[in-house]
């Protein structure tokens, strides 16, 4: 893959990752450009074909990795969109803190996302935390609201039933908004 | 679940909320909470107080996670090495800031490289203010042209839409470490400042403010090119900039912007200041501070001059770097003039704080005539209200940006040339004549006019206005005279000011045949005057063909004309109290000659108190008008009242403040002498001032024949008929409207002193009733005269000529409004005299002698003739 001559900040992660996952960046850039331009069009994520991407990098990898089945690479998939979309924040947020710039204005649009960066590195923090007792509600965290997959793919993804998904997420939103309460 | 065996309470308890989480799940969000109640006597209440709690939090959060982390999250743009981005190639990155990426680029363009900067939003899809912010970075690159100014390449629109610019990139050092690594003096320092500073004003004038001027910003590059980089945050002067307030550099920002209020000019001179405080000292105005405490200190700390920095040097950036920005320099121009000042070693303004008080100060100091200052602040005061007009125009009106930026741009660099006569003139240290004043003003050859030649013309204009204000027509015809082939080269304002200096002057030497021409190319001009100026332009044309007409004897035309370029100059506020004032002044004696007294004194007031509201009571023209007003005064019959007035005046004012205006003012003193009887007194100040009058405008200028048969008239009041008849002999233009009536009615009156008979009677009826015929205000005239002739006659024992000289008035009284104060008084004793009751009219020789004093020899007359009466 030829991702060496990406030469924006995301191209160096800050921890040293698989080859698999290194391989599965492209594909969780696209994902998230394509959650952000879903966003910008007011499109709900389903409809965007990303999920394609997914499975053919998948498909590029899985005869190499004989051990890669597809729930564990789903996963790993969505832990990478995480891992991706927070270090994005965190640099994000070095540079903001390097560059001599100040904006006062009340409605200036960079204020409401830094706080949004904010909960969003909380909720990472938290889900570190909740990987050991609630490993699966992580997953399905990850899959679903950083990825951005629906209940039903995830069900199928994770080879559980729809329902399940549904009360993980339930639980794990519920076990999350603690953090947020604490912002 | 790790910690089965250590804690199984805790066990249980996650067990139970665990269990209750899959019931819950059935149900859709809302009805959640409802449904826990109804499952909680199957589980502990810990567990159900704890799901019941996490529940409660997720209501509050729900919608935090309704959509996708990412969408909260905008992401940066991504681009690869070699990529390309509409024609370009992309060889690195130059930097990013909070919006904008900075991308190397390159392209191949007719056999060579070129390389440029692409600038970029830096996320995607761009947000509409990013994409905003880099439209307007484009549309004010694009309108920017000059060395100093990196120049717009290409641009174009990127796949998701966002707009991208390509600008010269500048391979140089930022101006800080240039000026260290190459070790430059003080004097290379400001040089080097000065140059910024051209840079900044060149983008003034087209009214783009920079706002983030920073040493990082300015590069100097291998030729020594100073180069002013990264409009981002620069904010259009026009109307349609919307943003208010961007980033900026907090060490440099001036208080203003740290207080998020709207950046002027004057921003951007506290920018330059700061850089000076930088490259002058080498640390910014507020060094060493924290981020957190760097607002507080450019708020309220005094900025940190260089230590031991050259003492006129830390007053001109002591008075940059005000925190309020109307008591910096005003603009940019006037910095650099400062910093230019110092170059060459001339006293700054910084010190006295500011340049108008500082004339002021010196002429004082010198002991100059005063009129030196009048003439010179008068030229300046405007230039400079000009200016801040100009300034306030191009906020307002998008369209009419072109004119204002070039008004503007003339009016800074008359400016700048007052500011170097000024320096010039101090430099020499002695007093000088306002006339050989003006003519060090019309010499533009050492000063910033010279390369201009539009400026130069301007100022051509301005020396002729100046001419006018020292009644010096003929040499401002001569001016205006060689400025006609470039006549239309001017801008449509400026032809409007050409067409009525030159049509004042015209009308004023007696050449009011080409008034008309003159007035109908400026009246054509106006209506290419932008919009905002339209009614002062029209106004000011109005006022002198209101002029024009009067010299031609049409009264009530002028009065029409006055009438609307009072009601022009009332509909616009934006017209400065100096023009107002004028036109209101003018107006009046419009009103004046038209006979309406009223309307007369209302508008003349109303210009006096015009100036006296804007301070300028020391201007030329404030003492002729108060002496207008104390003419309407005369004229309405209350010569005490307007002798006061004029006594006043002459308490104030001297020959040398406006030559002819002094002696047309004594002349009037001279008038209200002879009406209040002290006819010695008023012989000898008319004579001086008739004289010195017409030696001043010339003898055969028509203002000089108005004069001496204005003398003529004073004479003939008190009967001296060698003097009237020297003046009447000596009056040229004999036919000129505003001559010929009056001439009649004097030479009449002249016979009548010499011989009271019954024809010369008839003869002055004759006159006196053309006169009135004529309307206006010898309607009045006429009435008064023969009241006085009247008089004369019975006092010299002629009552029956006497009484054929008043019967017209007593056969048809004049309607009231036309007779007040003395003549009145007068006409109704003339009316008792006929029906006699004369014998019982004590109060109205009381209220005769009240208007005139008791001793006047009317009041004598008249006590005496009531107490013939008596005993007939």
């Amino acid at each position: 893959m030829g991702h060496d001559d990406h030469c924006d900040e995301l191209s160096s992660p800050t921890d040293p990752a698989g080859d698999l996952e290194r391989t599965l960046l492209p594909a969780a850039y696209a994902r998230l450009r394509a959650i952000a331009a879903g966003q910008r069009r007011r499109m709900p994520v389903g409809t965007l074909n990303t999920t394609a991407l997914v499975n053919e990098a998948f498909l590029r990898i899985a005869p190499d990795n004989a051990n890669a089945d597809r729930e564990r690479y789903f996963a790993l998939f969505a832990r990478v969109v995480r891992n991706t979309l927070i270090d994005h924040i965190r640099s994000r947020r070095t540079q903001k803190r390097e560059a001599p710039i100040v904006t006062l204005a009340d409605d200036d649009p960079i204020a409401f996302e830094e706080r949004d960066m904010d909960r969003l590195l909380a909720i990472d923090a938290a889900l570190t935390t909740m990987r050991v007792q609630h490993s699966r509600l992580v997953q399905v965290v990850e899959m679903r609201f950083f990825a951005g997959f629906e209940n039903q793919e995830i069900a199928e993804l994770l080879g559980v039933t729809e329902k399940t998904v549904r009360r993980d997420w339930l639980q794990a939103r519920a076990l999350l908004a603690e953090v947020l309460d604490d912002e | 679940m790790t910690s089965e065996s250590a804690q199984p309470a805790d066990d249980n308890l996650l067990a139970q909320m665990d269990a209750l989480f899959d019931l819950l799940a059935e149900h859709d969000d809302s009805l959640q909470l409802d449904r826990l109640e109804e499952l909680a006597d199957r589980f502990s209440p810990e567990a159900v107080a704890a799901v019941r709690k996490l529940l409660r939090g997720l209501e509050r959060h729900a919608g935090f996670f309704d959509q996708p982390a990412a969408h909260r999250v905008s992401l940066d743009r991504r681009y690869t090495m070699g990529q390309s981005l509409g024609r370009w190639r992309v060889d690195g990155e130059l930097g990013r800031g909070g919006q904008a990426i900075a991308l190397a680029v390159s392209r191949m363009e007719g056999g060579f490289e070129q390389q440029a900067v692409l600038k970029m939003p830096l996320s995607t899809p761009p947000s509409p203010d990013a994409v905003r912010r880099m439209l307007r970075e484009r549309q004010l690159l694009a309108s920017l042209a000059h060395p100093g100014l990196p120049s717009m390449i290409d641009g174009g629109v990127l796949d998701d839409g966002a707009p991208y610019l390509v600008i010269e990139r500048i391979t140089g050092q930022p101006i800080d470490e240039y000026a260290d690594a190459q070790q430059l003096s003080l004097r290379d320092r400001v040089a080097l400042l000065r140059k910024v500073a051209n840079i900044v004003a060149y983008a003034h004038a087209q009214l783009v403010l920079h706002r983030d001027i920073k040493p990082a910003n300015i590069l100097i590059d291998g030729d020594g090119r100073v180069v002013l980089l990264d409009f981002g945050v620069a904010q259009s002067l026009k109307a349609d900039a919307t943003a208010t307030n961007v980033g900026y550099t907090l060490a440099y920002a001036a208080p203003e912007q740290v207080r998020g209020e709207r950046s002027t000019a004057a921003t951007d001179v506290y920018g330059l200041a700061a850089l000076a405080c930088r490259l002058l000292g080498g640390e910014g105005p507020f060094p060493d501070i924290q981020a957190s405490a760097q607002v507080r200190a450019v708020l309220e700390d005094t900025p940190h001059l260089p230590v031991g920095l050259d003492r006129d040097l830390a007053a001109i950036l002591q008075r940059a770097l005000r925190k309020e920005p109307q008591s910096r320099y005003a603009s940019v121009a006037e910095f650099d003039a400062e910093l230019e000042r110092w170059q060459l070693h001339l006293p700054v303004l910084a010190h006295a704080g500011g340049r108008r008080y500082r004339l002021k100060k010196w002429l004082r100091r010198r002991g100059v005539l005063v009129a030196v200052a009048i003439v010179l602040i008068a030229a300046t005061g405007a230039a400079l209200w000009q200016a801040h007009r100009a300034n306030e125009f191009a906020r307002q009106a998008g369209q009419e940006r072109d004119s204002a930026t070039r008004d503007l741009r003339r009016q800074e660099l008359l400016q700048e040339h007052y500011a170097s006569l000024f320096n010039r003139l101090l430099a020499a240290d002695k007093p000088i004549e306002p006339d050989a004043l003006i003519a060090e003003i019309a010499d533009t050859r050492q000063t910033v006019v010279a390369q201009n030649p539009d400026a130069q013309d301007s100022l051509q204009l301005a020396v002729s206005d100046l001419q006018i204000s020292r009644n010096d027509f003929a040499a401002a015809i001569g001016t205006l005279e060689a400025l006609a082939p470039r006549r239309s080269r001017l801008s449509p304002w400026e032809q409007v000011s050409y067409a009525e200096t030159l049509a004042v002057a015209y009308l004023r030497v007696g050449r009011a045949d080409e008034v008309d021409a003159v007035l109908v190319q400026g009246e054509v001009a106006s209506n290419s005057v932008p919009d905002s100026r339209i009614n002062i332009a029209r106004a000011a044309l109005a006022i002198i063909r209101a002029q024009l007409l009067r010299s031609k004897g049409d009264l009530a035309g002028s009065l029409q004309q006055a009438r609307r370029a009072v009601e022009l100059s009332d509909s616009d506020t934006s017209i400065s109290p100096m023009r107002v004032g004028q036109l209101r002044a003018n107006a009046g004696l419009s009103a004046m000659y038209a006979g309406d007294i009223v309307l007369a004194r209302q508008w003349t007031r109303r210009g006096l108190d015009d100036w006296q509201r804007a301070g300028l009571q020391s201007n030329v023209s404030y003492l002729t008008v108060s002496t207008n007003l104390a003419n309407l005064e005369q004229l309405s019959g209350h010569p005490a009242k307007a002798l006061a007035l004029y006594e006043e005046i002459e308490s104030r004012s001297t020959a040398s403040d406006n030559a002819p205006g002094h002696w047309a003012g004594q002349l009037s003193m001279a008038r209200a002498l002879a009406l209040m009887g002290q006819h010695d007194r008023a012989i000898a100040m008319g004579k001086r001032a008739s004289s010195a009058f017409c030696s001043v405008v010339g003898p055969d200028v028509l203002d000089c024949q108005r004069v001496r048969l204005s003398f003529a008239d004073i004479a003939n009041w008190v009967g001296d008929v060698d003097v009237a008849t020297q003046n009447v002999a000596s009056i040229s233009f004999a036919d000129a409207p505003v001559i010929a009536d009056y001439l009649q009615v004097s030479r009449a009156l002249l016979q009548l002193n010499r011989m009271a008979t019954a024809e010369n009677v008839a003869a002055v009826d004759e006159a006196l009733a053309a006169l009135t015929a004529k309307g206006g205000l010898g309607v009045r005239g006429a009435i008064r005269q023969r009241l006085g002739a009247a008089e004369r006659l019975l006092a010299a024992n002629h009552a029956s000529l006497a009484d054929q000289m008043i019967a017209p008035l007593l056969v048809t009284p004049p309607s009231d409004d036309l007779v007040d104060g003395m003549d009145r008084l007068w006409l109704k004793l003339w009316q008792a005299r006929k029906a006699g009751t004369l014998a019982s009219q004590g109060a109205l020789t009381d209220a005769l002698a009240k208007e005139l004093g008791e001793q006047h020899p009317s009041v004598l007359r008249w006590i005496a003739w009531r107490a013939d009466s008596r005993t007939p």
